[in-house]
Formats: structure tokens, sequence, C-alpha cells
């Protein structure tokens, strides 16, 4: 059983919530460093 | 009643005040169609945000979480992350490029200067422009029912107050008064709708409390697909995620920011501002605990409002659901007319126009669809409501492929993107259409919950993949032009 005693398939749109902030956060990160990559 | 008029009227001051400040700076069509690509990154995600979820999606939502239970978070995780984030790290920088490389301001404008058929342009318009009225009426509908149930006004004060404050700073402002507007108005939603959220769960007795009192109900209140199945949480959550990728009223956001590198903080905004999205499936959830009892399913936020929040709280709900449904409707506003004068008038039937009269034509035209959609949404006809339901799927179906495959396939034929729009949005319309035809058969019962956008685009994008396969690219003009090799 999941948090909250949610099942862990519905637990899960939390999970890809969360998953996704950090997946825009990462993409910015490499997105900044080939920029400045490609400036120097 | 006093404080929600305070309330009110403070906030759709605030939003006229706007208006007037832009009119100073929409000199120009470019001004006045997509704020000259002069807008930051934290106005644009966050103008993204609120035109995304309009009052629909409050109110709609609450009512899917009030039916089907906590399954319907999935929706908002799909908005999230293929809606918006995806969307922003797939189309955004492309997008901004391109449409300034072939100086586009509209979709329909981007489709001829990237394939260079006029057909296209043409149908996309024309498509996008009148399903995104039905979708206008269907938002202000949405807007004059909160009032209605929440301020005790009679429906038709509810369209004419909201309908007159946005034509008012959208003809006057542009599209910069737009998104400023919008910006304002995002910050105001999600606050409503975290207040809302917050002060539903303590009632509740916390999300555990939540989740034990929803399974006693009904267990599939809890699981996933649970009481809705698969095909129709599938279907939903695709058109509603999905979907954006073909919405202008969204795409404009990547043409107008100020320029590409903008869009990296925007995506990291817009990610976290669209979070939001889980709360009205999550707040309907606690309303079937609450209040289970209700003659429809779309009482169950404002009925939920009314039994959480005070005076205070219930104003910036109203608040909240009012500028979520001006938000998009101001936007759409903006597209219809740009892409009439522009696309239809101009390029379509061949008019000319000098600036000047081109930018009051598009004034005259806002105006012209605003009022022509607050006149439907007076006294809506069934059939506007039946519409309503195809909107997205129809407009989707017409640009998701043409759009895709023109940003990232330089082979894309002209023909196959045409064929793509045409074939599209007929499947899909024949498909939502397909249970009122009485002499087809009836589908089978999984199939009868998958929603025309899935077969509308699976059509369109087998048309456009064979097509292209078959025919032959765009001219080697614009598509160097699009990529900026020239």
């Amino acid at each position: 059983m999941a948090p909250f005693h949610l099942p862990w398939i519905t637990f899960g749109a939390f999970l890809v919530l969360g998953g996704t902030i950090i997946l825009a956060f990462v993409w910015a990160l490499i997105d900044l460093i080939k920029d400045r990559e490609d400036e120097s | 009643m006093i404080i929600y008029i305070i309330v009110l009227v403070v906030y759709l001051g605030m939003l006229a005040a706007i208006g007037m400040v832009m009119s100073g700076r929409s000199k120009s069509v470019g001004d006045f169609a997509i704020g000259g690509r002069s807008v930051g990154p934290w106005v644009t995600a966050l103008s993204f945000v609120a035109a995304y979820y309009s009052s629909v999606v409050i109110i709609g939502g609450g009512a899917f979480g009030w039916k089907f239970g906590l399954a319907t978070l999935w929706v908002g995780a799909g908005n999230v992350l293929v809606g918006t984030t995806l969307a922003w790290i797939v189309l955004g920088r492309r997008i901004r490029r391109f449409t300034e490389n072939l100086d586009a301001m509209t979709l329909p404008g981007f489709f001829f200067g990237r394939y260079g058929s006029a057909e296209a342009r043409i149908f996309s318009a024309a498509a996008t422009g009148l399903f995104l009225i039905i979708y206008n009426v269907s938002v202000l509908k949405g807007m004059a029912n909160t009032f209605e149930v929440l301020m005790e006004l009679p429906y038709w004060s509810g369209v004419v107050i909201s309908g007159v404050v946005i034509l008012f700073y959208t003809a006057v402002g542009g599209y910069l008064a737009v998104v400023y507007t919008s910006f304002v108005q995002a910050l105001v939603m999600i606050a409503a709708l975290v207040l809302l959220t917050f002060m539903s769960l303590q009632k509740v007795g916390g999300m555990t409390a939540l989740v034990d009192r929803l399974n006693t109900i009904d267990p599939g209140l809890v699981n996933t697909p649970g009481v809705w199945g698969w095909a129709g949480l599938i279907s939903f959550t695709l058109i509603v995620s999905l979907g954006t990728w073909g919405m202008p009223q969204l795409l404009v956001r990547f043409y107008s920011i100020k320029n590409d590198k903008m869009l990296r903080l925007g995506t990291v905004i817009v990610t976290i501002g669209a979070s939001v999205a889980l709360l009205p499936y999550l707040t309907g959830a606690v309303a079937r605990v609450l209040v289970p009892e209700l003659s429809s399913a779309d009482q169950a936020i404002p009925a939920l409002t009314k039994l959480v929040l005070n005076d205070w709280g219930g104003a910036l709900f109203l608040a909240g659901v009012v500028a979520a449904g001006m938000s998009t409707f101001a936007g759409v506003l903006i597209i219809i007319s740009s892409s009439m004068v522009n696309d239809v008038w101009i390029h379509g039937l061949g008019r000319t126009l000098t600036p000047a009269a081109e930018l009051k034509a598009i004034r005259l035209m806002s105006l012209a669809v605003g009022v022509i959609s607050l006149l439907i949404a007076l006294k809506p006809p069934a059939l506007v409501l039946v519409l309503t339901a195809f909107s997205w799927a129809v407009i989707a179906s017409t640009n998701l492929w043409p759009l895709l495959f023109g940003l990232y396939w330089k082979r894309t034929s002209p023909k196959a993107a045409l064929w793509s729009m045409l074939t599209g949005v007929s499947a899909a319309l024949l498909w939502q259409a397909w249970p009122r035809i009485g002499w087809l058969p009836e589908l089978p019962g999984a199939l009868a919950g998958v929603h025309g956008f899935v077969v509308g685009t699976a059509v369109g994008l087998v048309v456009i993949l064979i097509g292209t396969f078959a025919g032959r690219p765009a001219p080697r003009d614009n598509v160097d032009r699009a990529w900026g090799s020239r």
C-alpha cells in the first residue's frame, strides 16, 4: 500500500507529477550547459 | 453578498485598468496579435497556465473527481507532463524560431510559410475559428453558472458582466493586455484552488481519511481506472493533455516570448504553476464525501466552496473561476480575430489593407466575435453544447500533426499535411456523431468509450506519414526559410 492508504497505481499520479517537476529542472540545466558550451 | 461584490468590483476594475495601460503599447498588428515578441518568461509561463485551465476545467474537473474518484488525478498529472512540460520542451523553441524566420503571427500563417499551402492555411483558420467560438460559448456558460450558484445572480447577468469586461480589455489592449491580465488571473486562480484544497482536506480529516471514506462509499473511487474504466480515462487524459499541442491560443505564447533562451526559465515556472491541475480532481473527490447528494456533478465544486469557505474565501474562489474563464476567453478571442483578418480576409480572399487598417480590423473583429459568443451564450442552443465536446478534438486533429511534423521533418509533404487535417477532422466528427446516427451499427462497449480525438489524431497521423512517403516535400525555399538557412 502506498502513502495515504492509496493503491500504488493511483498514487503513481503524484509520482509522475514529482518526476515532471524534476524533468523540467534537469532539462533547463542541460539546456543552460549546452548554451554556455556553444558560446565558448 | 457585499463581500462578493467588493472583491469582484476591485478585481474586474484592475483587469480593465491593465487593458487601458496596454492599449498604449499596441501600436502595430504585431503588437496587437503577439505582443511584438516582447513578453518575459514569468508572464509567458503563468499566462499559459491561465489560458490552459478554463473555468470548465475547474468546475468540470471537480465534477469528474466527484463522479469517478481519485483515478482522475491521472488527468491532472497528464496535463502537467504532456500538456505543459513536454509541450514546452518539444515545441517551444522551434515554434519561437520558425515563426520568427517565417514572419508568421498565427498558426495558419505558419502552415502557409512552412508548406507554401494556401489551402492548409484557410482550412486551419476556418476550422479552428469556428470551433474556438463554440469553445468560447462553453467557457462563458461555465463562468455564468458559477455566478448563478455562488452569488445567486440570474444566468444572463453572469454572461454580460464577464463578457463585457473581457471584450473591453481585449479590444483595447490586445495581446499584451491578454497576457498581463492572464498573469494576474493565474495567480488568483492558483491561490483560490490551493485555498479550497487546503480547507476541504482539513474538513474531511486529511488525505488518509479521505481515501478511507471514499473506500467505504465505493473502492472504485480510490482505484485506477476505478469506476471510469481505461477507455474513458485514457481518452480524456489524451485529449486534454496532447490536445494542447494543437491549440493555437496556447501555442501563441511561444511566438510572443522575448527570445528562446527565456523558454528555459519559463519551462520550470510553467511546470510548477501547472501542478495545480490535480487540485480540482482532488477537491471533487472530497466533495463526494462531504456533499454526496447533488442533483448534478457540476455542482460539486460550488457546493463544496459554500460548505468549507467563508464569504471572503468564497469571493476569492469565485474570482479564481472567473479568472480562469476570462483568460481563456480573451486568449481565444485574439487568436480568432487575428487569424480571421490576416489568414482569411487578407491572404485567403486577397484583400489589401494598410497596417493601420489591419490593426483596426483586428480590433473590430475581436469585438464582433466576442459579441457573437456572448449572444449565443445567453441562450446556448443544444447543438452548441454538443459541439463543445467536439471542439478540442476538431482543433487538435486539425493542427497537431501538421505542426509537429512541420517543425521536425523537412520532408513533410504539404499535401499530406492538408489531407491529415481534412481526414483527421472528418474522422473525429464522424466518431463523435456515431451514436447519434440511427442507421449505423452500435459500437462495442470498449470502443464506445474512446473519444473522437483519439480516432481523429490516429487517422491524421497515418495519413501524414503515408502521404509524406508518397508525396513531394514543400518547396526548398519554404523549408530553408523555416530552418533559418537563408
